[in-house]
């Protein structure tokens, strides 16, 4: 139900363009970037980011894997309708724990709030609300010890 | 001409909607009458200026940032390796790539490339850093040695956002700023930055 907050045991996906991972050297993704976490500002017909999107992991039926796989394809048909095919082919999606998020937060002094924002295309899509936009070290923590766990979208079928 | 034909990258374009005059023409040959019907569909390829507005947009100022990112680097070359440009320049071309492009976002500014040639060259960085770019068009390298990262955010007029994390005796320490150019060799000198920089 929309607004609903997502338990703190279940997971959720944030999507990371490929300019926003973190990479070596030699362009091998290994991470996010702490920009990853930026509201993204207004710009050109583009209206400013009121929350942090993410994917609701559990929503989706099925072993954990099948729902990663289905969480990435219902992101997919929301995001990319309007981008040509293979559109993201190089970027990544970074899994987190919910309690996880929170805990970090509050050790930051950040209220924030993980709710279901279901679209007609991505019915597990969420809302990370109230992330502080000017804290620095909160998405540095959010990118190093949060979102962690990297999967390629290129994996995904 | 006939192995040409028998390939026929073309043959996926949309037919051209009006009548071909020419086409039953009997003065004109068949291979002229191919030649010509090819020269109307090439008018059909997707080109930057039927693209959609954002992608024109985004095309435009990518090839604009790169040439300037590109230029401003053909002028400090002699202290960068040609392994370490190129490398810089690939990076540069991945994180503009228009099938990653979200919509709004800027390439990278001037302002920012510029910080980012002098931080590189004021801080004697000799290991290449992992290249992101944010919504606003500013350059981030990031350094990653085992748990230990440093991430540095290039603004414009010399200024930098940089965040550190290392482990020290088993604990995480962390530490974020922002602050000059001229600056950073000072603010990071506590987090043994040579660790990131030297290969």
């Amino acid at each position: 139900v929309k607004n609903d907050k997502i338990p703190s045991a279940d997971h959720v996906l944030r999507y990371v363009a490929r300019n926003r991972c973190r990479t070596d050297g030699n362009g091998n993704i290994i991470g996010c970037l702490p920009i990853a976490f930026e509201h993204r500002p207004a710009s050109g017909n583009r209206e400013a980011e009121e929350y942090l999107s993410v994917t609701w992991v559990e929503h989706f039926a099925g072993v954990p894997q099948a729902q990663i796989v289905a969480a990435v394809q219902a992101f997919r048909q929301a995001y990319f309708q309007d981008q040509a095919k293979g559109a993201g082919a190089n970027s990544a999606f970074a899994k987190a724990n919910v309690g996880q998020i929170h805990s970090v937060c509050e050790t930051q002094r950040a209220k924030i709030r993980i709710v279901h924002h279901p679209s007609a295309q991505n019915p597990g899509h969420a809302a990370m609300r109230q992330v502080p936009r000017d804290n620095i070290d909160l998405l540095a923590i959010l990118a190093d010890e949060v979102f962690v766990d990297m999967i390629l979208n290129s994996a995904i079928p | 001409m006939s192995a040409t034909l028998q390939i026929d990258p073309w043959k996926n374009l949309a037919e051209p909607k009006a009548a071909d005059p020419f086409a039953s023409s009997p003065a004109l040959s068949m291979e002229t009458r191919e030649l010509l019907r090819r020269a109307r569909q090439l008018k059909n390829v997707e080109t930057p200026s039927n693209l959609s507005p954002d992608l024109v947009n985004h095309a435009e100022n990518v090839f604009a940032a790169l040439a300037n990112a590109k230029m401003a680097t053909a002028r400090v070359a002699m202290h960068l390796s040609n392994e370490w440009r190129q490398q810089l320049f690939r990076e540069l071309d991945v994180l503009h790539d228009v099938d990653e492009w979200e919509s709004g976002d800027k390439p990278v500014t001037e302002g920012s490339y510029t910080t980012f040639l002098r931080a590189i060259l004021a801080l004697h960085i000799g290991r290449r850093p992992g290249l992101g770019l944010s919504s606003d068009g500013n350059l981030v390298a990031a350094w990653t040695v085992g748990p230990d990262r440093l991430t540095l955010e290039f603004l414009p007029q010399n200024k930098v956002r940089w965040t550190v994390s290392r482990n020290v005796m088993g604990e995480t320490e962390r530490a974020a700023g922002i602050g000059s150019v001229k600056r950073l060799e000072d603010v990071l000198a506590p987090y043994n930055p040579a660790a990131w920089f030297t290969p």
